[in-house]
């Protein structure tokens, strides 16, 4: 049985890989540039909702002893469950490939090699540590790695930020001049777009019956869910204010990476580009591991094959080929030409409309006695669900007009 | 009036995970029951392959899954079926007993000839 | 002569009366062993009213129906299996006794 540190573990991973990537790090670092502090409490919104999806993905495992995926097929069957894998896999290729790029561009702000020089290289890499490497590996190796980005938070604090409008972002929408209206809301949509991630509570949802998680683990669940999601929270966070401290006086609209590049420079001196290239490197690389994983557990997982990262490739062949082809198909937008960060604003856009989907049935379950027993959702899980999906649909119908439009 | 254990054909057994002790054989896809003169259908057969879940999704779904079939070589056929007589045990997965089966058949051929072939699968 | 059905394609199907109007469709199917053999015994039919369709949990499954998914029935009609005529599976027909 794990032991709780390892537990967190996993709550971090996912964080760090679904969290901090490069939609959530390209939105924070706007926010921050263009309203200051204005835009915290869309993070802290989007990560109060996350908390109750990881919780209840958590749960509805731990008990029932299946992964989303599974129970979705078992509960409402084959003829409904093929529409969200459909979704699901749509949107997840394009976000893998946009967080594949992430880790380029990263690795370009290192060595100033073109971010599409590396996509081959990366792709094999992030697929040989699939391939080779077990759950507890990866988990760990990510968070020690991802524990980085506490370079955000270690320049945030030595910029001195004014605390008290700080805090008041956090808390409440601060309402920015009328012009600047539109793009405020489109940031604020794209942030909350960016936080909730399906990909992560299917990823956890798989990571907790893998591990063989049961109604002793719930407690672990309920502090994993909230400290591992807060982290992420609060390195989402520092991004933004070191941003607003870097940028924002200067007027500056974040329109290409290399700028954001230079978000960390000031408070971290020559140590700033190198960690902030690393950082992103890092965390779009465990966000690219959680995707392919979470794609690869679904399909699996509908169709009843057998999966599981544990265990070597030959002895889950379909499982396997199924991450192969998807990361190395994922790369072929990039060696296009396609811009990542362009690519990543898109995927966020699609993720938002695929949301509802995947939620919907998603807390029905966790109100079925027959998956979680006495384990059912209380009032306030079921309206932060619900709040979550109906915020999800204003999102989409947001972000549609404006993508079209050119918005952000 | 209801007997008292009775068994939910939807709920407790279609869709649910197939498994022959450990190993994972796939999903329930079909039930298929028996009509009989004068007495109460027979569950006779679960049924599983690429064309009794294409087959749910609609006609077309299922004539493109068998023609893909005929195309590529028949690894496995597209439709098998389990007797009910082979079930152990409906739990939290549906358990059976088979000898000779070719639900693996796609499994076993690619870990064998693809994902065998790569360095370090085993 | 004995026909197959295959349940998986049953369900969701809708069931008519013998004046050929619709009362429902099939949700669950209930079986019990009489002997070796696993025999059906019962037909669940949803018939959802109007007020119950308002619930949100229904309201939430009832979403989720369109895209294909299963009927969740909380009082259906339950139909013995002497009653449920499936000459034409395409058209199950009850035939009160």
């Amino acid at each position: 049985m794990k032991s709780g540190f390892l537990q967190i573990a996993l709550g971090i991973i996912t964080s760090i890989g679904g969290f901090l990537e490069v939609g959530s790090i390209a939105t924070a670092a706007q926010a921050g540039a263009s309203f200051r502090y204005g835009l915290i409490w869309a993070i802290v919104l989007g990560t109060l909702c996350l908390v109750f999806l990881i919780e209840m993905s958590g749960r509805l495992s731990a008990v029932s002893k299946h992964t989303i995926a599974d129970a979705v097929r078992e509960r409402f069957g084959f003829d409904f469950a093929v529409w969200p894998r459909l979704a699901e896999l749509l949107v997840n290729y394009l976000v893998l490939g946009a967080e594949i790029g992430g880790v380029c561009l990263g690795l370009k702000v290192l060595t100033g090699i073109d971010a599409r020089w590396w996509a081959v290289p990366v792709a094999l890499i992030l697929w040989f540590a699939l391939w080779v490497g077990t759950l507890d590996i990866i988990e760990n190796a990510t968070s020690i790695l991802g524990l980085l980005t506490i370079g955000f938070v270690v320049a945030a604090v030595k910029m001195h930020p004014d605390w008290i409008p700080l805090a008041r972002g956090a808390v409440a929408p601060v309402f920015p001049p009328h012009d600047q209206s539109g793009q405020y809301w489109f940031t604020a949509v794209s942030i909350l777009g960016a936080t909730i991630s399906p990909y992560m509570f299917y990823f956890y949802s798989s990571g907790a019956v893998e591990d063989g998680w049961g109604e002793k683990d719930l407690g672990s669940n309920r502090i994993t869910a909230i400290v591992g999601m807060s982290f992420g929270a609060l390195m989402s966070i520092a991004v933004l204010v070191v941003s607003a401290q870097v940028f924002n006086p200067l007027g500056i609209d974040l329109k290409r990476y290399e700028q954001i590049a230079l978000v960390l420079t000031p408070a971290l001196h020559k140590w700033g580009w190198p960690i902030f290239g690393i950082s992103l490197a890092v965390c779009c690389f465990g966000a690219a591991v959680e995707i392919s994983l979470a794609s690869a557990y679904s399909i699996a997982q509908t169709f009843g094959w057998n999966w599981g990262e544990d265990e070597k490739p030959a002895q889950r062949a379909r499982f396997s080929l199924t991450y192969t082809i998807l990361i190395f198909l994922s790369i072929i937008p990039l060696l296009l030409g396609v811009d990542p960060l362009k690519q990543t604003i898109f995927s966020m856009a699609l993720t938002a409309i695929v949301l509802p989907l995947a939620i919907l049935p998603f807390v029905l379950l966790l109100n079925d006695e027959t998956f979680v027993g006495t384990h059912r959702n209380g009032p306030i899980g079921n309206f932060v669900v619900t709040f979550t999906i109906f915020m999800a649909c204003i999102v989409a119908l947001v972000t549609i007009p404006l993508e079209i439009v050119g918005g952000g | 009036m209801p007997p008292t254990h009775a068994t939910r054909l939807v709920a407790d057994i279609l869709d649910k995970q197939l498994v022959k002790g450990e190993e994972k054989l796939g999903k329930v896809d079909g039930l298929v029951v028996v009509l009989r003169e004068g007495k109460p259908p027979r569950v006779a057969y679960i049924e599983c392959g690429t064309a009794v879940v294409a087959r749910r999704l609609g006609r077309w779904c299922e004539r493109f899954v068998l023609a893909l079939n005929r195309r590529f070589g028949v690894r496995d056929k597209p439709r098998f079926r389990i007797p009910w007589s082979k079930v152990k045990g409906i739990d939290i997965n549906v358990e059976v007993e088979l000898d000779e089966h070719p639900l693996l058949a796609w499994e076993e051929w690619l870990s064998k000839h693809v994902v065998g072939r790569i360095p370090f699968a085993k | 002569m004995s026909a197959e059905v295959n349940i998986e394609l049953l369900i969701g199907r809708k069931v008519f009366d013998e004046g050929g109007k619709a009362i429902g469709r099939i949700e669950e199917i209930l079986a019990v062993e009489k002997g070796d053999e696993l025999v059906v015994n019962e037909y669940h039919v949803g018939t959802e009213g109007l007020f119950e369709r308002l619930s949100v949990y229904h309201f939430g499954h009832g979403l989720l129906r369109i895209l294909g998914a299963r009927g969740h029935a909380a009082d259906p009609k339950r139909i013995p299996w002497q009653e449920l005529d499936l000459s034409d599976p395409q058209k199950p027909v009850w035939r009160k006794r």
